[in-house]
């Protein structure tokens, strides 16, 4: 599979200003072992293999689970999530896919039991940047790292 | 229906970060109209109110007809309203924006490419994947659009 585009040669402004998203979302203080499993979940729905390469290593490297990993795709039927990672998930899956072009009220009913408003505002921060991410990354056909 | 946060204060500095993508793309190799009508039908496809009211209070500022502006969802019907550029950025937009059930196919890239170059192509899916990631913020805040808190 040939790369179609460089984005950091291309368009290496618009490139940066993403890295800055990227940079905010590191800090805001959410934990980055469940930002990882978001980042997974909504790059296995999304089909982005070049995120999947990064984030996997990524959340091993801040304790996520083998088990996790491998029930990620799975995670309502698995028991190795805890209510938090359950809460988050969900909003990830409904940012991600916009069900009926709406975030329903019982998801978000799900997230407010677990985060703080802010913690919510920063999650969905998190959510939309893999997902402009993942459509970057698909469309240029930047080959994932797996060396 | 009422808004459930306000990430322009919770997430300030994160929305910054989104504001220097989009004021790349306002100076990038594209022109406006045509950024903003891709925001546009992006946000008709990922539902967004707040997104589709501004955007087209947008492009009826810069001149479109509204007899257009009606016609954007629906602009493979529109007979020669949306010239061959407008068509093959609407269309690479929808393609990327369903990246999910796409998986932005050859042929998509094939035809946005026999009209755009290369840097207009990266810069149009820059703005593609920003209006996505803006949409997912104002969809699941349930932002209420302008018209609406007159």
């Amino acid at each position: 599979m040939e790369q179609r585009f460089d984005l950091t040669k291309v368009t290496p402004e618009g490139y940066k200003a993403m890295l800055g998203v990227h940079a905010y979302v590191g800090g805001c203080g959410l934990d980055h072992g469940l930002l990882e499993l978001v980042k997974i979940r909504v790059s296995q729905i999304n089909g982005c293999a070049f995120c999947l390469a990064m984030h996997v290593p990524l959340a091993q490297k801040h304790g996520v689970s083998d088990m996790q990993l491998h029930l990620l795709t799975a995670w309502r039927e698995a028991p190795v999530f805890d209510a938090r990672q359950r809460a988050a998930l969900a909003w990830a899956e409904a940012l991600t896919q916009l069900p009926g072009g709406d975030v329903p009220d019982e998801v978000y009913a799900l997230a407010a039991a677990q985060f703080s408003t802010k913690e919510i505002a920063d999650l969905s921060f998190a959510i939309a940047e893999i997902n402009a991410w993942n459509r970057l990354m698909v469309c240029s056909r930047t080959p994932a790292q797996v060396g | 229906m009422s808004q459930r946060f306000d990430y322009n204060h919770l997430s300030a500095a994160g929305l910054k970060g989104f504001g220097q993508v989009h004021a790349y793309l306002s100076q990038a190799s594209l022109s406006q109209a045509l950024v903003d009508l891709v925001y546009l039908r992006v946000s008709q496809i990922n539902g967004c109110a707040f997104c589709i009211d501004m955007h087209s209070r947008d492009l009826l500022n810069q001149g479109m007809a509204v007899e257009k502006l009606l016609l954007v969802g629906v602009w493979r019907e529109a007979g020669g309203l949306f010239d061959t550029r407008e068509q093959a950025a609407l269309a690479w937009a929808e393609s990327v924006s369903e990246v999910a059930r796409t998986t932005v196919p050859e042929a998509d890239y094939a035809a946005v490419r026999a009209v755009f170059s290369e840097q207009e192509v990266s810069d149009l899916t820059v703005a593609v994947a920003l209006m996505n990631a803006y949409n997912r913020l104002g969809v699941s805040a349930r932002n209420i659009p302008a018209a609406a808190q007159a």
